[in-house]
């Protein structure tokens, strides 16, 4: 996350509390430094409310609960045992499955939505006629909530019957023998929520590629060209070390998306079959509403939010720019 | 075309935020009740004097199979004081929706509709729920009015009525008269032959069955199902889904589970058995009713619904096995502690939960089964007997306090032995760990 | 869009075809769920279970949506319920973020550093974490099942990544307008408000954007935390519907979906071009 920031908006890494002509301003009166302190406050407080009641508290409340035993519908209060919580978890059957499937999930979906991202912005930046036409659809999905897509995709779609897919490729393309009960068998079901995601996906980091893509200057195309850049080497280049910023921002978009799966096995295979797309983000959440027990579910919480700050990170040194 | 905001167009969207932000805030969904003592006061006094504002939650899957808005406006229309309000609610297995909810004292739902025995064991277990003492059951609905079958399962341990059934279902077969004749299954009064054991049911299955064009023999393995499936195939070879006499751990060592563990798992290998239920639980019966199998093994109120789409003379129910006790269960209605309308939630349920119409209509409809003797006149379908005789016979759910859970490994550990990536034995003795970590005492 | 670029000029005819053909193949890609839950919504029952199935509707059956229209009530109170949610947070946290994006990307004040270090830190707790405590928290403000109850959370979990595209937004406006705007004696707020706002338009677009992709689609709050008709929003109802219909009528859970996408689609349609851009401007320049 830190990085969408630094990188997206002002390239550089460091948190600077202010801008450097701020330090000239230090030889004004110290009263009006008092008021610059009082206005910034009253700027921040309504966010900072907020966020303290909604997300600091609740964090702190989690973090603690991560540490106890804690069953909601059968112990009286919460019961302290430290990290066992988190051991427990970790030695957890359904655990490690459900990190098997995430790391499953990022591995293939994380790429495959970088580089069709790309290929779909690259072919939106061309001066083809209608082609607005063609961003118009392809951002369609983003409109549309993921609840109503696996709804969707899970009945009319999908379905090893009666769904669309099925017959085009059964009836319609003559291709009997690979028509499939998608999200009933336990080798395709994942691979078709990680279709599904990048459907919903797709559109919205097309843009923000399609946004770098605007922005390279022509005439790093034109120098190119006199080198005797061919359009494959002006894409290897030009284009692409170009776009690091575009990559950044994508990057994290993607990551969270990654980890965070829930809607798409929530509503179209209840984790199944056989827990093959049983993820991490719907394991805290089966702790915490079916089983109930609270401090697991703040426990696989917290280890999830350790995944994604360590992606972050490398995200963010892989995309980070040469200035500081 | 320029797309900066201009301050006017930013301070337009600033002050529709604020005021919609007011709307919102002024006008709140249904406000929450702070907590009453509970009342046990006995339900139901003058019907002249019953006021207030009733919240029904029904699962989703209620609201079109059971009259719930038509019965809300008949009570609103008794009662001139009263208001009902309907809310859907998630459907069973999506975890309990309003636990968190009443145990910090509060309750946007005076009565909630749907969920079977183990479903509602976790209210029961953390003391959320009103009985239903003494003092409901008198007159009209005195126990012996009821169907007994359905009636006991809202009971829990200390032989407390927590829960009452709205509508009852009976494991059962619905099955394709027309195919069944074709293949020599009827008998001389063309009533389908059920099948003495699993082998039979091997023979029914491949003889009904048409590669390419239909399955013999369809079986709900839904998050729905699996659980029910699975004590229903013991209750039917052994008797009861316990361990042993006298113990009620659920069995998971007998020869009558491996037995059919390997028989699910063959039907499927044999290629007469799909295995769509496991990820979408309506597969079973969209497929039944697209013809594209013969029978299908779940809840017998499958049967009059495939027969609205296939026709009446097409389509029957028979039981699962020629012998033996099959599952029957309820869809329960209860109240929770802090409702400050108990009473009004009580005669509701006297007046319209147990009334005549909504459950000759779900009946009629969707094949429910009625929870009181006397909605059963009017009910013509010779099948009706035959099921309410087989629910007469028929086990119940236990209901265990990590009954989630229990249910969360079935359902992988069933899914892996049925898909046939491990051996019945295997699934046993992984069924046996899980249950050894679990607290399998009964709510 | 249809700005010459360099690589461009190289396509040749042949090329130009194949691009058009895999330009038409993306779109029919994206498009096609829409068009087949479309055909799906003026199918009869029968015609649904009709085994093969038919592609094109062969009698066009509105019964689905007269049904829809007339016996689910409850979808447009989601419909308001997901559109009041959004539309208020969407509100509050371009507000919000913009106030304390200007803070900290312009004033000098003591614990800059550590509150910018705090809301870094919530950046990358998944929000999983918060939804019991929120709960609990909600139900003693008497908060759960109301509209209010979500538009809170909401705001906040959206806030941390509006203030960051925010405060970068404001940080890369040159300091000298903000200057003379309080030489000419403005207040802060007053040059908030007046100067920077309108500079910064493209950075509130893009958090828009986030932000508004985010509300509208969440889906495990608003199914923890809303309890009954009058609060569900969108994708928690559809869910119910599913349910409801899916055993015994596909058409209406089409119809159903074609009539709560049709508004919204109207809306991005028109708004589009304004959409588009600010999400590129934003990327870029936020």
């Amino acid at each position: 996350m830190i990085s969408i920031v630094s990188s997206a908006t002002e390239t550089s890494m460091s948190i600077k509390p202010a801008r450097p002509h701020k330090a000239i301003r230090k030889k004004r009166l110290s009263r009006q430094r008092r008021m610059e302190e009082l206005s910034a406050y009253a700027f921040l407080l309504p966010a900072l409310l907020l966020i303290l009641a909604f997300m600091i508290y609740p964090m702190g409340d989690s973090f603690y609960l991560s540490f106890t035993k804690y069953n909601f519908v059968y112990d009286k209060a919460p019961h302290f045992v430290g990290l066992q919580t988190y051991l427990a978890v970790l030695q957890d059957g359904p655990f490690l499955t459900a990190l098997k499937n995430t790391a499953y999930f990022a591995a293939v979906f994380f790429p495959f939505l970088i580089i069709l991202s790309l290929g779909v912005a690259l072919l939106l930046n061309l001066p083809l006629r209608g082609i607005t036409f063609v961003r118009t659809s392809v951002f369609l999905p983003v409109i549309v909530s993921l609840a109503l897509t696996g709804v969707i995709f899970q009945g009319m779609i999908l379905s090893g019957r009666f769904g669309l897919l099925n017959h085009i490729l059964g009836n319609v393309l003559g291709l009997k023998s690979w028509t499939h009960n998608w999200l009933g068998d336990t080798r395709t079901a994942m691979p078709a929520i990680i279709a599904i995601s990048l459907w919903k996906y797709i559109g919205f980091e097309a843009l923000i590629f399609l946004a770098g893509l605007q922005a390279i200057p022509e005439t790093l195309y034109d120098a190119a060209k006199i080198d005797g850049a061919d359009s494959w080497q002006q894409l290897i280049h030009v284009t692409l070390p170009n776009l690091r910023e575009s990559f950044a921002l994508v990057g994290i978009w993607g990551i969270i998306q990654s980890v965070k799966v829930f809607e798409q096995p929530f509503i179209m295979t209840q984790g199944g079959p056989a827990n093959s797309t049983l993820t991490l983000y719907y394991y805290t959440w089966i702790n915490a509403f079916d089983f109930f027990k609270m401090g697991a579910a703040s426990a696989s919480a917290y280890l999830i939010a350790f995944l994604i700050m360590i992606f972050s990170l490398l995200n963010m040194y892989l995309t980070r720019s040469e200035r500081v | 075309m320029t797309t900066q905001l201009t301050r006017r167009e930013f301070l337009r969207l600033a002050s529709i935020a604020a005021g919609a932000a007011t709307l919102a805030a002024c006008a709140p969904a249904i406000q929450p009740t702070a907590a009453p003592a509970a009342t046990t006061a006995p339900a139901a006094a003058g019907a002249a004097e019953l006021k207030g504002t009733l919240r029904v939650s029904a699962q989703s899957w209620i609201i079109k199979k059971w009259p719930v808005e038509d019965v809300a406006k008949k009570f609103e229309a008794a009662h001139p004081g009263v208001t009902v309000e309907v809310s859907p609610a998630p459907s069973k297995g999506e975890g309990e929706t309003y636990l968190v909810q009443w145990s910090q004292g509060r309750t946007n739902v005076d009565v909630a509709l749907g969920g079977s025995k183990s479903d509602v064991a976790a209210y029961v277990g953390k003391d959320l729920l009103v009985e239903f003492g003494p003092g409901f059951f008198t007159g009209d609905f005195a126990r012996d009015k009821f169907i007994n079958a359905f009636l006991s399962d809202g009971v829990y341990a200390g032989n407390k009525q927590f829960a009452v059934p709205l509508l009852g279902e009976v494991m059962y077969t619905t099955v394709r008269k027309d195919w069944y004749k074709e293949a020599g299954l009827l008998d001389a009064n063309g009533k389908p032959i059920p099948p003495k054991d699993w082998n039979e049911w091997k023979e029914y299955a491949k003889k009904l069955t048409v590669p390419d064009k239909r399955n013999g023999l369809d079986i709900s393995w839904g998050t729905n199902f699996m659980w029910q499936q699975y004590i229903t195939g013991l209750a039917l070879t052994k008797g009861s889904p316990f361990e042993k006499e006298g113990s009620t751990a659920p069995d998971f060592s007998s020869p009558e589970a491996e037995a059919l563990l390997q028989f699910w798992q063959d039907i499927v290998k044999d290629g007469y058995t799909p295995t769509g239920t496991f990820t979408d639980q309506n597969a079973g019966r969209n497929d039944f009713k697209a013809g594209l199998v013969a029978s299908l093994v779940t809840a017998h109120s499958r049967w009059p619904e495939a027969a609205q789409v296939v026709g009446e003379d097409k389509v029957t129910a028979m039981p699962i096995l020629s012998q033996g006790r099959t599952l029957a269960y309820s869809h329960l209605v209860y109240i929770p502690k802090v409702s400050p309308v108990s009473d009004l939630a009580k005669a509701f349920i006297k007046e319209q939960i147990f009334s005549g119409y909504g459950q000759q209509w779900s009946a009629n409809n969707f094949g429910k089964l009625p929870t009181l003797a006397r909605n059963y006149t009017g009910l013509t379908a010779p099948e009706y007997q035959d099921i309410l005789k087989a629910a007469a016979g028929a086990i119940h759910e236990p209901g265990y306090r990590d009954q989630a859970q229990l249910n969360k490994a079935l359902q992988v550990e069933l899914e892996k032995c049925i898909n046939g990536s491990q051996t019945p034995k295997e699934t046993l003795a992984n069924l046996r760990k899980t249950a050894s970590k679990l607290d399998l005492s009964l709510v | 869009m249809t700005t010459k670029r360099g690589p461009a000029r190289l396509f040749k005819w042949t090329s130009r075809i194949v691009l058009y053909g895999a330009a038409a193949l993306v779109s029919l890609a994206f498009l096609a769920p829409f068009i087949w839950v479309l055909f799906v919504s003026f199918k009869s029952n029968a015609e649904i279970f009709q085994v093969p199935i038919t592609i094109f509707p062969h009698h066009i059956v509105l019964d689905q949506y007269d049904h829809v229209m007339r016996q689910m009530s409850e979808f447009a109170i989601y419909f308001l319920n997901s559109t009041i949610v959004s539309v208020v947070s969407l509100g509050a946290v371009l507000l919000l973020s913009s106030l304390a994006g200007y803070a900290f990307g312009t004033m000098a004040f003591r614990g800059n550093k550590f509150m910018l270090g705090l809301v870094l830190v919530v950046l990358t707790i998944p929000y999983a974490v918060y939804l019991i405590p929120v709960f609990i928290l909600e139900n003693h403000l008497n908060l759960v099942d109301t509209r209010l109850g979500l538009i809170l959370p909401y705001t906040a979990l959206n806030l941390p990544l509006a203030i960051f595209i925010m405060r970068g937004t404001f940080r890369n406006i040159p300091h000298e307008l903000e200057d003379a705007a309080q030489i000419d004696g403005a207040s802060r707020l007053g040059t908030w408000y007046r100067v920077m706002l309108p500079i910064a338009a493209p950075g509130v677009a893009a958090t828009g954007i986030f932000t508004y992709v985010m509300v509208w689609s969440e889906f495990m709050f608003s199914r923890a935390l809303m309890l009954s008709k009058n609060a569900y929003t969108l994708p928690v109802g559809i869910t119910f519907l599913q349910s409801e219909a899916q055993s015994w009528n596909f058409g209406i859970l089409a119809a159903a979906i074609v009539l709560t996408l049709l508004p919204v689609l109207i809306v991005f349609l028109l708004l589009q071009r304004f959409l588009v851009k600010g999400i590129m401007e934003g990327a870029l320049k936020g």
